[in-house]
């Protein structure tokens, strides 16, 4: 009786302990919907939303996994705090106004800084394009070009998925609107669920990172004499055992890559609304995801330069001038990409008119 | 289980009980609570308590009656006396109390309906301002906000409507209209009263909020703050602060200075925890709603803004 209900026991325990939990990040300019987007993928769409100062935690399930979901503020005290978060990760929510047509070229800015962060990289990302109910509001394919996604997530190796959506939920529309919610938060968590023991790996080895950083900064901050940490002998327990730690994963994370690299490429080429390119710079060896931790902002820069045109790569004309990115995106423009046509133009002027008023 | 069983006896218990001492003491219930009960809190919970539990049909029309009054907001200063008396009147007829052997419990159970029924208007009052969305094209709206500013920056003039400026008192972006969401016009009223009423502390809390290592956003975290304290109105827990804090009908201003008191203590709250970054901020409102909670089960709690901007 004793063992049969501690074996019993036992296997409850080992069931907790094996529960695996994904974590998403959304984050988005104040104002975008970010609150309401959670509330809305929760199910209590009725909730009233406030400015979100801090963030607020929700934890939900799908399948055997945990789902826990931060929602960051987004008011431009706060941005300066997100990266302290990439790091524990699994997947990204990029939330946009659309109908703020004002905003974009700020939009842009963040969206670029955030996804060259080098935790970022290789994660997927869903990005929506809220507020749709206002009629201003541009679709999928205006908000691709207008912030240069296919670029940035080519470059980056995320697997990338824009869906429209409204939280707001009237009557005569019905409920179609947040069902791009949805469909982006379900094809987020099944691509994580898909390669979850790759990404987690790297999770884990970022998390390592992270606080040894941490610990480092303030081993360097308390230390009154300049004796570099590395000649001590003398090292806190904890360290070394996250030290063998992440010399013991990375081999893991490598085998996980292997296996899940085929799928993780399917992934790129045939699902996404954006997927990245199939000309020659989308044959990156997946492989490379697995090193990805130790990119750089610098080695990124390398890359680009290499792959797309080098003179027009300047990091100040970068985000301000839309007409360098104009040439920029006539260097690789991908197959999914609708067509150059009026539209185009069209586009550029609308960025134009309102982006120059900030 | 236990409760529905506990109810059961209270149901058929409290009616023998309440016999009894009607028939020793020679007293309703109502007017052993007017007697009995410290003026205030507890001596309008009891009240509301007793009356709640009324079995009696001229009670629990009258309840009915009131609640309509108050839903409406029909009860101003021109039709108070007159709700007055007639709720007093009916409770009189119903439970047969002589006014001239009993001149003080009219008077006291008076205060005590006026007390309930402004709460309860208050609570309607406040959802209606909250439900009004912050309009740019409404001209009031707009120079309320401009007063904020004038209040909080009065030797900095604002340069446009729609500017950076506004980030210095803690808004989100360059236009605060839309931070005004989820609270709509009673999150602006809110900020505006405390500039108005407590300059001094306004700034002094403004100061702290832009403060190096424990700042934070002041707009924001207000607007944050009036939503606490409509929850805290709406649930019930605010009732002992303002039936303690109004000497007669409670309106919107009681409100106002619950929210002032909040932001006062809850800019003390934050810097004394000293937060490594805002995001902990719902963790500490958290801790903090819990302590104003703590504070308001405590029926004889009433809060006061004590000052004492002068000596930091």
């Amino acid at each position: 009786m004793g063992n049969c209900i501690r074996s019993m026991l036992q296997r409850l325990q080992k069931k907790k302990c094996s529960e695996k939990t994904i974590i998403l990040l959304i984050v988005g300019l104040d104002n975008a919907g970010k609150t309401s987007v959670l509330n809305c993928i929760s199910g209590d769409s009725n909730k009233t939303t406030l400015p979100t100062m801090g963030f607020h935690v929700v934890s939900l399930k799908y399948k055997s996994y945990t789902v826990k979901i931060y929602d960051i503020g987004g008011s431009s005290q706060i941005r300066s705090l997100w990266p302290k978060y990439y790091n524990g990760i699994h997947g990204l929510i990029y939330v946009v106004d659309a109908s703020d047509i004002s905003r974009l070229t700020e939009n842009k800015v963040v969206f670029g800084e955030l996804i060259s962060h080098e935790y970022i990289s290789g994660k997927p990302l869903l990005l929506l394009a809220n507020k749709q109910d206002i009629n201003e509001a541009i679709d999928e394919l205006d908000l691709v070009e207008n912030l240069d996604i296919e670029h940035a997530a080519n470059t980056m190796k995320c697997p990338t998925r824009v869906e429209i959506c409204s939280c707001t939920w009237k009557e005569d529309q019905s409920k179609d609107n947040t069902i791009g919610i949805k469909n982006g938060y379900k094809w987020l968590l099944d691509i994580i669920v898909k390669n979850y023991t790759a990404l987690n790996n790297k999770v884990k080895i970022q998390n390592v990172q992270g606080e040894r950083n941490i610990e480092v900064q303030s081993i360097a901050l308390d230390s009154p004499s300049k004796l570099s940490i590395h000649s001590n002998p003398f090292k806190p327990i904890k360290e070394l055992v996250l030290k063998k730690e992440s010399t013991h994963t990375p081999s893991v994370s490598q085998n996980g890559i292997v296996t899940n690299g085929k799928k993780l490429k399917k992934m790129f080429t045939c699902r996404n609304k954006t997927a990245p390119l199939t000309t020659e710079e989308s044959v990156i060896e997946i492989n490379d995801t697995s090193q990805s931790v130790k990119f750089t902002p610098k080695a990124l820069e390398l890359q680009k330069n290499i792959q797309t045109l080098p003179p027009i790569l300047n990091p100040i004309a970068l985000d301000t001038d839309s007409h360098n990115i104009a040439i920029r995106l006539k260097s690789n423009r991908p197959y999914t990409a609708p067509e150059r046509s009026q539209r185009f133009t069209n586009k550029i002027t609308v960025i134009n008119i309102p982006g120059q008023v900030a | 289980m236990f409760v529905y069983f506990w109810s059961l006896v209270c149901w058929y218990f409290r009616p023998i009980i309440k016999w009894l001492l009607r028939h020793t003491t020679r007293m309703c219930e109502l007017q052993r609570i007017c007697y009995g009960e410290l003026c205030g809190a507890p001596r309008t919970l009891a009240v509301e308590e007793s009356l709640k539990l009324s079995r009696n049909a001229n009670i629990k029309t009258l309840i009915v009656y009131l609640n309509d009054f108050a839903d409406q907001r029909a009860i101003t200063n021109q039709t108070k006396q007159k709700i007055l008396e007639e709720a007093i009147v009916t409770i009189l007829v119903t439970k047969k109390i002589n006014p001239t052997a009993h001149p003080d419990f009219a008077k006291s159970f008076g205060k005590c309906v006026e007390l309930i029924w402004g709460y309860r208007q208050l609570c309607v009052e406040c959802e209606e301002l909250r439900k009004t969305p912050y309009d740019a094209d409404n001209p009031e709206h707009e120079l309320l906000l401009l007063k904020l500013w004038n209040l909080l920056m009065p030797y900095e003039p604002l340069d446009a409507r729609v500017t950076k400026q506004w980030q210095h008192i803690g808004f989100q972006g360059d236009d605060p209209k839309t931070d005004f969401r989820g609270m709509g016009i009673l999150g602006l009223e809110n900020l505006v009263y405390f500039a108005q009423e407590y300059p001094s502390a306004a700034t002094h809390v403004l100061s702290h909020s832009t403060h190096p290592r424990y700042g934070y956003a002041f707009a924001i975290v207000g607007i944050n703050l009036t939503s606490m304290a409509l929850r805290l109105l709406r649930d019930g827990s605010a009732k002992t602060h303002i039936y303690n804090s109004s000497k007669s009908f409670p309106t919107i201003r009681a409100f106002h200075q619950l929210y002032c008191y909040l932001f006062y203590e809850f800019d003390g709250f934050w810097i004394d925890s000293k937060p490594s970054n805002m995001m902990e901020f719902s963790s500490i409102q958290e801790k903090f709603e819990n302590s104003i909670r703590m504070a308001l089960a405590d029926s004889s709690t009433v809060f006061r803004i004590n000052i004492s901007v002068d000596n930091v």
